[in-house]
Parts: structure tokens; C-alpha cells; sequence
């Protein structure tokens, strides 16, 4: 037992180290990683609050609050699989540490029941945030008291060993796909983009929950009696059913356990599986095609951003959003002229209902910043480049190129393709255009020098990299503090002028500060790299 | 061909790997950098590949400063890490093109050396498989092959035996020899005292970041053999270590 708990402190330990700054050296680190940790919380439990709340009031309106906590509970558990799957089928199947613990005096099961452990902690961590917020809504509400408290904690607790359950069943598929599928990745990219829009489109929908409910409830109580049931027993165990509670802890902990049986006792027959290689002899040398240092980067850099699932996942998704807002724009644009039409009047105008278009796609904008992980997710491979006779220069402008070949086709798209459609003055589409591809540029420079301040080269992986590490957590939040002064300025200044010639000089103001930036990387930046190793 | 002159590197925190460390390397030669675990080897090594910063002291490849004309420098050099991580996403003929455009390898002639060192250490059929599915020794030889086809005039080795079947380890040694008649030098840290009193032309030792002995081969080993030479310096040195703390 002792030897479990002291595994368990371990991979969490290694979890926790992943929200650590650089190299993990400083003592400022290891608060950096609690403090990335508490931001995380932070963020989940305003996203979860929000929500919370909302569908609070809109469920007692229509005297459906009961329905609160298991929609919370399917929200958290949903956002919960597709956060850890990844990074579990490279924690749990793939870790480096995999043979040094396994050589220990530890039994396999003893190793993987610790990685599972820790695991269902990470899992019951991003639950937790959301079921309690629901409950305090729910209570806001006068849905429940103590009791419904004490028995959300219990239902939190259990729900957190299903999800951990299929994040283990989710994340073996994934690893077995990787390994034995050379366009794993692919399928990996898909699935995940699959299973967001699935969360989106859900999330779309959820504002008219009130009446989706009162029109569907007994469709809904039926998918919580029957492939919900989990949800529906939590739905009745935080009411006082103490036999539905019963039953969820059976669902929920007795298949958890012969999952965990069955994985650990195979452990490392699972693992010497997933490590076979498979590596072709047969390779005759054809011809070869040459370039230049830039394509050449260029190329690897593009070749890594669509073969990292999570890489392309987390900084390309806005991208498909604008995409996909485009296109279903242009479809409707009958259905919703009417609409268009009052809005802009309510606001001011079509040109000012562009602003704010132009706003909206700017924030979507702002979230595809690939080079604020790019120079990190070089990792242990950083000593290639480093060693090449490769100019600083042409390092970063191949970086900030596939920053632009993700961002400015979207940007385009979306914004030409709906400006035409909704009839928008040539002069400030043309002004929109600008902004936003001027926006775009900003992203991928300021995204770089982020990156060479907040550096994260020791990353057991890209996940980590990606999703966990300060610098991308700051390039997100440094698009909201761009956008947050650029209304600001909008305010203060925008009545003086008309919306496309504040357009115009913000995106002025947005090249120069590009370019300040880049002349910062070319002196500044080169010596930041040059410091990393 | 490389000059260390006065090197040394403090990391944060203030231990201090290498003190005062100058040496040189010569054309047609190969040096061998010996010295203890934690010696301050692969951070001399690592910071005259230009992969390490460093603030004290002036390390030349070529003539050309490794910290100010860090294009030039690199242009000539070559280096190979101890563990060398490469690009799993890429395939072996994928890694090898992209090193060869980063040095402006022409096209017919980056063909002719990747078939060369390709069929010398018995990779090429593998060039065409992604580098993730290779094996510790086969990533050594990929990077080795990838050093080798830039024909570099300066070749900086990190314990480049480590990993190395014994065929491949002969074959490597023949191309060193074959790099430094052509006018180049190489530079290669190991603990395997053997092949380096065998190969190399001079050998430096290194301890506790100090260089403590440095001179040809023969002159170095004398009559004994590099091993004896390479422990009797290191008890001499405790020694002298344990006389300056007592006073």
C-alpha cells in the first residue's frame, strides 16, 4: 500500500511539474505550477458558473431545475474525456518512465493501478469544478440544501470512475492506433475534432434548453433512464435516492475495477505490444529534392502542426469554427436578413454590426497562435536547429509563416465570404479585411515572443506543451487584453470617425507593433534563443 | 581548426561546469576528450557547437567566433549529442534532406553521400520508415550519417560509441580517419579509453571543469596505458583537492 501511494504521489508529481515554467530549476517553478494549476481551476470554474447559472435560471423558469445537475454532469464528463484521453494514452501507455518502473521491485499492477489513480484524480479535479459550481446554482436557485450537496459530492466522486474508466478504454485504442496504424494521427485529428464540434453543436444548442426540455422531456427522461443512465441516477441520488446512489456506485466502480484488473494484470504484455516497431528495409534511395533553409522549416514545421493531434487540435480550431461560421452564414443569410436588419439598427448601423462581426471573428482569430508553443514543442530536438548554421531570422519567420497559412485563409474566408453575402460596404469590408489579417500577424509575432519568455523546452509531451504551459496560457490571454483595449479604443475614439477608418488605423496600429516586435526577435529574441538549450 | 581560449561556464545557480578551459583542435586530427562523469565534457562540447550560451572565454571554429559569427561557424561544423532525439514525425530520408537544405548540399551530391554513408552503416533500407519506429542505434546512425554528409571541416562527437553495434563503431572510426586526411578535425568525448588511445592523434583530460592534462597520445600514455594515465591523474588531483581544503 505504501509503495502504491508513494507511485500515485509520483505521477502526480509529474503531472503537477508539467504546469512548471522552463527548465523547473528555479524555486519560482514549482509555485508556477500551482499557480497554472489554480488559473486552470479558476478558468473552469467561471466556465462552469456561467453556465451554471444561466441554465439554472432558465430550467426554474420552467420548473425543470432538476435537470440541472445531470446536464452539468454530462457537460463536465464530456469536456473532462476530451481534455485527458490524450494525454493518457501518452502518461499511461507511452511513458518514458515505462521501463525504469517496470525493472523496479514493483508489480506491473502495482504501476499501472498508480498511473489510473492519478488518472481519476486529474479527472475528478475538472468534475468536481463543474458539478459543485452546478450545485451552488442549483441551490441559488432553492433546488436543494445540505443534503443535495453532500449527495452531488458522492455522485461526483462516482462519476469520476466512469470517466476515468472510458478515458483508460479511449486512450489503450488510441495508443494501439499509434502504433500500428502509420496515419494514426490522422484518424487521432478527426476524432478529436469530431468529438468538439459534437460538444459545440451541443453547447450551441443549450440556450434553448428550456424549451428543448419542455418540448422533449419525456424523450430526455428516457435517454437518462436507458444510454444515460449514469446522469439520470445522479439526477435522483442528489434528490435523497440513497438506492440510486447505490446503483450509480455499481455502474460506475465495479466496471472501473475489472478495467483496472483486467489492464494492470496485462500491463506488460499491453506495453511490449504497443512498443513493437514496425520499420520497413526495403527503402531504395530516388531522387532527392532540394530547397532552401526557409522551405525546408517551413515544411518540417507544417509537416509537425498537422501531425500533432493536439498541436493542431488546440491552436487550428478556430480556424474551422470561422470556416465552418462562413459557410453556414452564407447558407442562411436568407432565413436571417430580416433579423441582420433590426439588429443593425439596434446598434447603429451595418457598418458598427460589422464591427462587431469583425470583433467575434477576431476573437477566434486571436486563439490560432501556433507559435506560442512552437519554439517549446522543439524539446529534446531543439539541438538540431541550434547547431545548424540557420539564422535566427529565418528560424522565426518559417514559425510565424505556418501561424499564417492556418490563420489567414480562415480569416479570409469568413470575413469576404460573409461580408459579400450580408451586402457589407465595400470600404469597410475592405477595412474589416485588413484589421483582421493585421490581427492575424500581431498573433503570430507576439505569439513567438512569448514563447522565447516563457519557454517550456523539458515537456514529457506535446500535450503538455500545448494545453499546460504558461505560454500558451498568456498568448490566449494576451488576444483577450488586444481585442479588450482595441473596443476600449472604440469608445474613446470610434465616434469620431466612421467604423472603417477606426478599422483601418487599428490595423495601422497592428502592423507597427508586428514590426516592433519583429525587430525586438532579430536583436532581443536571438539572444533569448541563443540563452535556450 | 577549433580554438578554446579562457572557456568558461557557470550555470544558474552558480555551479561552475567548466573553469578556464583553452585547448585546440588542429586540422587532420582527433582529439579525445576524456574525463569523469559530471566533468564539464559535454558542456565544453555542447557550447562550441553553439548549442550552449556562455559569457567567459572566446571559442573559434575556422577563425570564425562561435558567439558572433554563429552562421559561419556552424556552416563548418558538425555535432553529434550523446542520446541524439530526433524528429519522430519525420521519415529517415525525410531527416536526412532537410539537414543536407539547412547546409545547401546540392541536390546530385547530397544523393551520392547519403548512398554512401547510408550503405556504409547499413541504413538506407530504413531511410523510407518514420524515425519514431527506430531503434537507439539506429538513431545514432541516422545522426551520424546526417553529420557525415555535410562533409563538415570541424566534427564534434559526444560519446559517439555509445549505442553502436561493433561494425558500425569500425565503421565510423574509418570515416573520422577519412574526415581529418581530408584536412578536417574531429572532436569526440568517451569513456571507452581503448579506442581513444588507439584513434586519437591527441588526447585532452578533463576534471572537475579543469583541464588537467593535454598533449599527443604517446606523449600523454608514455608506457603505460591511458587507463593507468587517466586514474593516477585523478587520485593526484583528489589529492591535491583534499591538501586545499585542509589549508
Amino acid at each position: 500500500m505504501g509503495k502504491l501511494w508513494r507511485l500515485v504521489c509520483l505521477n502526480l508529481r509529474g503531472m503537477l511539474n508539467s504546469l512548471k515554467m522552463g527548465s523547473g530549476k528555479k524555486k519560482g517553478a514549482k509555485v508556477t505550477g500551482y499557480g497554472a494549476l489554480l488559473l486552470l481551476g479558476f478558468l473552469a470554474v467561471y466556465i462552469s458558473g456561467v453556465y451554471s447559472f444561466m441554465f439554472a435560471s432558465l430550467l426554474n423558469e420552467v420548473g425543470l431545475i432538476q435537470y440541472l445537475t445531470p446536464m452539468m454532469a454530462i457537460l463536465g464528463c464530456a469536456l473532462s474525456l476530451v481534455l485527458t484521453i490524450q494525454a493518457a494514452s501518452g502518461f499511461i501507455f507511452s511513458g518514458k518512465d515505462s521501463d525504469l518502473m517496470l525493472s523496479l521491485p514493483v508489480s506491473a499492477f502495482s504501476v499501472m493501478l498508480s498511473r489510473i489513480t492519478a488518472l481519476y484524480i486529474e479527472n475528478l479535479f475538472f468534475i468536481g469544478l463543474f458539478m459543485v459550481t452546478s450545485g451552488v446554482a442549483a441551490m441559488v436557485q432553492g433546488a436543494g440544501g445540505v443534503g443535495y450537496m453532500v449527495g452531488l459530492l458522492i455522485c461526483t466522486l462516482l462519476l469520476s470512475f466512469l470517466t476515468t474508466m472510458i478515458t483508460t478504454v479511449l486512450s489503450f485504442g488510441v495508443s494501439w492506433l499509434a502504433a500500428h496504424f502509420p496515419h494514426h494521427k490522422l484518424f487521432s485529428t478527426v476524432l478529436y475534432f469530431a468529438m468538439f464540434i459534437l460538444i459545440m453543436v451541443g453547447a450551441f444548442q443549450l440556450n434553448n434548453v428550456g424549451t428543448l426540455l419542455l418540448a422533449n422531456r419525456e424523450a430526455f427522461d428516457r435517454v437518462l433512464g436507458s444510454w444515460l443512465l449514469p446522469f439520470g441516477l445522479v439526477m435522483k441520488g442528489v434528490s435523497g435516492d440513497v438506492g440510486a446512489i447505490l446503483l450509480l456506485a455499481a455502474i460506475a466502480v465495479i466496471p472501473f475495477l475489472l478495467i483496472v484488473w483486467l489492464f494492470s494484470s496485462q500491463y506488460k504484455k499491453v506495453l511490449s505490444a504497443l512498443a513493437a516497431r514496425s520499420v520497413r528495409n526495403d527503402y531504395k534511395l530516388g531522387n532527392l529534392r532540394a530547397s532552401g533553409q526557409f522551405q525546408s522549416l517551413f515544411r518540417r514545421e507544417v509537416k509537425r502542426y498537422f501531425g500533432t493531434t493536439i498541436y493542431f487540435f488546440n491552436t487550428g480550431f478556430g480556424a474551422v469554427v470561422l470556416i465552418v461560421a462562413a459557410v453556414y452564414g452564407c447558407l442562411v443569410h436568407r432565413q436571417v436578413a430580416e433579423y441582420v436588419e433590426v439588429f443593425s439598427q439596434m446598434v447603429g448601423g451595418m457598418d458598427v454590426l460589422t464591427a462587431l462581426a469583425v470583433l467575434a471573428i477576431g476573437f477566434f482569430s486571436t486563439t490560432i497562435c501556433t507559435t506560442c508553443v512552437s519554439i517549446s514543442l522543439e524539446g529534446k530536438t531543439f539541438w538540431i536547429l541550434k547547431e545548424a548554421p540557420v539564422p535566427s531570422k529565418t528560424y522565426f519567420a518559417s514559425k510565424i509563416a505556418v501561424n499564417l497559412l492556418v490563420a489567414w485563409p480562415a480569416l479570409l474566408i469568413c470575413a469576404l465570404s460573409l461580408g459579400v453575402v450580408y451586402g457589407v460596404n465595400p470600404v469597410t469590408l475592405a477595412a474589416s479585411v485588413f484589421v483582421l489579417l493585421a490581427l492575424g500577424l500581431l498573433v503570430a509575432v507576439y505569439g513567438l515572443a512569448i514563447n522565447l519568455f516563457f519557454p517550456k523546452m523539458d515537456a514529457v509531451n506535446d500535450t503538455v506543451v500545448v494545453k499546460q504551459s504558461a505560454s500558451a496560457l498568456i498568448g490566449a490571454l494576451g488576444g483577450w487584453l488586444i481585442l479588450g483595449i482595441a473596443v476600449g479604443g472604440y469608445f474613446l475614439f470610434g465616434k469620431l470617425m466612421p467604423v472603417a477608418g477606426y478599422m483601418a488605423i487599428l490595423g495601422g496600429l497592428f502592423l507597427v507593433l508586428s514590426g516592433a516586435i519583429w525587430g525586438w526577435l532579430l536583436k532581443g529574441g536571438t539572444r533569448k534563443l541563443q540563452q535556450l538549450d | 581548426m577549433l580554438n578554446i581560449s579562457h572557456f568558461s561556464k557557470t550555470y544558474p545557480g552558480g555551479k561552475r561546469a567548466v573553469d578556464d578551459l583553452s585547448m585546440e583542435v588542429h586540422p587532420g586530427e582527433i582529439m579525445g576528450f576524456i574525463g569523469h562523469n559530471g566533468a564539464g565534457k559535454t558542456t565544453t562540447l555542447r557550447c562550441a557547437a553553439g548549442i550552449l550560451d556562455f559569457t567567459e572565454g572566446e571559442i573559434t571554429i575556422d577563425g570564425h567566433s562561435i558567439r558572433r559569427e554563429p552562421v559561419a561557424a556552424k556552416s563548418v561544423t558538425a555535432f553529434l549529442p550523446d542520446n541524439p532525439d530526433l524528429y519522430d514525425f519525420l521519415k529517415g530520408i525525410e531527416f536526412l534532406n532537410f539537414i543536407a537544405d539547412l547546409y545547401a548540399i546540392p541536390k546530385d551530391i547530397r544523393r551520392q553521400r547519403i548512398e554512401k554513408y547510408g550503405d556504409a552503416f547499413e541504413l538506407t533500407g530504413a531511410l523510407g520508415s518514420a524515425i519514431g519506429g527506430y531503434s537507439h542505434g539506429m538513431k545514432q546512425k541516422l545522426a551520424l550519417i546526417s553529420a557525415f554528409i555535410r562533409e563538415p571541416k570541424l566534427l564534434i562527437l559526444d560519446e559517439p560509441f555509445v549505442g553502436l553495434d561493433p561494425e558500425a563503431a569500425f565503421t565510423m572510426k574509418g570515416f573520422l580517419r577519412e574526415l581529418c586526411d581530408r584536412g578536417g578535425a574531429v572532436l569526440f568525448s568517451t569513456h571507452v579509453l581503448e579506442v581513444a588511445e588507439k584513434l586519437c592523434d591527441r588526447i585532452s583530460i578533463i576534471r572537475n571543469g579543469k583541464l588537467i592534462e593535454s598533449g599527443r597520445t604517446e606523449d600523454v600514455v608514455g608506457n603505460s596505458s591511458l587507463e593507468d594515465v587517466f586514474l593516477e591523474l585523478g587520485r593526484e588531483a583528489s589529492r591535491e583537492e583534499g591538501a586545499g581544503e585542509v589549508q
